[in-house]
């Protein structure tokens, strides 16, 4: 039951953090943020809490159905947003891969050139 | 393409209880069907399970509305299992320290471009103010994206079927256009499959080996992380634009 509440108990704090200080940090993220700052802080992830973590995880899935369900029925209802939405999904994609391909792979190269010095 | 059924079988339908089911049994369903067709993108679990959960509803009438407030409690834990991936993310701490400049780098400015350039595209093609607040989070990992985009006004239904498609296009391309680009690099092919396609991208990733698998799996959650912070602020400047 630990590793359950340790998740709630930072998805609380997550939110408290969140709409008490008015970040625009949605709550989750930020309760993700600080479970993984304790981490680096603490240096150890108890049993309990890494099997509830691997079975939230893995039913990360699941648990995004209810949402992307949603998908077909808000584009039948503005039936306009198809074409942006397909251009940013399918070219936006496309242009990010070739742009941090090249990046990285310029910048790992520099990386291996400075150690040969 | 509806049928009529007895008022107690509707009772029965349109509760929690049924539709979590329902939503548990069709991602059960999605996973042996892409398993079956070798974990081919365009099947990807999730893809099968709005699938069916979309003919069930169409069938028995039953609003989306409805089966939303019915799925509350799934929500809830999609937070719960965001919070989660802070563990993945530390057990990975040790891979940010054998690149990290390259990392960093690409990290923050490709978080920062994919969101711009996706806005600027979807603008030129005459996107509404709300599908540009749906589309900001949308090379980022789901659960992520449906929080930000909730939190920004967007309608994170449109957020969370935008990145299952990235998700799915990046998985099929991003590979093949590396190769072109003659980058060869295991830890730049990961990386970037993880920043820009997330977990469908990630599978993709281990599918090749596992160095390209662990560097996309660190990019996936990274960029999930950065994104966070980056899209409520990019979408800022965009506005004042």
């Amino acid at each position: 039951m630990r590793g359950l509440f340790i998740l709630l108990f930072f998805q609380v704090l997550g939110e408290a953090g969140s709409s008490l200080l008015g970040l625009p940090l949605p709550g989750p993220v930020l309760g993700m943020l600080l479970l993984f700052g304790t981490l680096c802080v603490v240096k150890i992830v108890p049993d309990d809490l890494q099997s509830y973590a691997d079975t939230l995880i893995a039913s990360l899935g699941m648990l995004l159905i209810p949402a992307a369900t949603g998908f077909g029925y808000y584009l039948v209802k503005i039936q306009g947003q198809i074409l942006p939405i397909a251009v940013a999904a399918s070219v936006g994609t496309v242009i990010a891969i070739v742009f941090t391909g090249l990046l990285m792979n310029k910048l790992i190269r520099e990386e291996r050139e400075g150690h040969d010095d | 393409m509806m049928i009529e059924l007895p008022p107690k079988l509707m009772t029965l339908f349109s509760s929690p209880l049924f539709a979590i089911t329902l939503t548990a049994g069709s991602f059960l369903v999605g996973q042996k069907i892409y398993k079956a067709c070798k974990h081919f993108p365009l099947f990807h679990p999730v893809v099968v399970a709005v699938l069916i959960v979309t003919a069930f509803l169409q069938l028995t009438g039953i609003s989306y509305e409805q089966y939303r407030s019915d799925t509350q409690v799934l929500s809830l834990l999609l937070g719960t299992a965001t919070v989660a991936l802070a563990i993945p993310l530390y057990q990975q701490l040790h891979l940010i320290r054998s690149h990290a400049k390259p990392l960093l780098i690409t990290l923050v400015t490709g978080a920062i471009f994919a969101p711009t350039i996706a806005l600027l595209l979807a603008w030129a093609c005459g996107a509404s103010e709300q599908t540009l607040l749906s589309l900001a989070a949308k090379s980022v990992t789901t659960p992520i994206a449906i929080v930000v985009t909730e939190s920004l006004g967007g309608i994170p239904a449109i957020a969370a079927g935008t990145v299952i498609i990235v998700g799915i296009i990046g998985s099929v391309v991003a590979l093949p256009i590396l190769d072109l680009l003659n980058v060869r690099s295991r830890v730049v092919r990961g990386f970037t499959l993880g920043l820009t396609s997330h977990a469908v991208g990630t599978a993709r990733a281990f599918e090749s080996d596992t160095v390209t698998g662990a560097f996309s799996s660190l990019g996936l959650a990274l960029t999930g992380a950065i994104t966070a912070i980056a899209t409520p602020l990019v979408w800022h400047v965009f506005q004042t634009l």
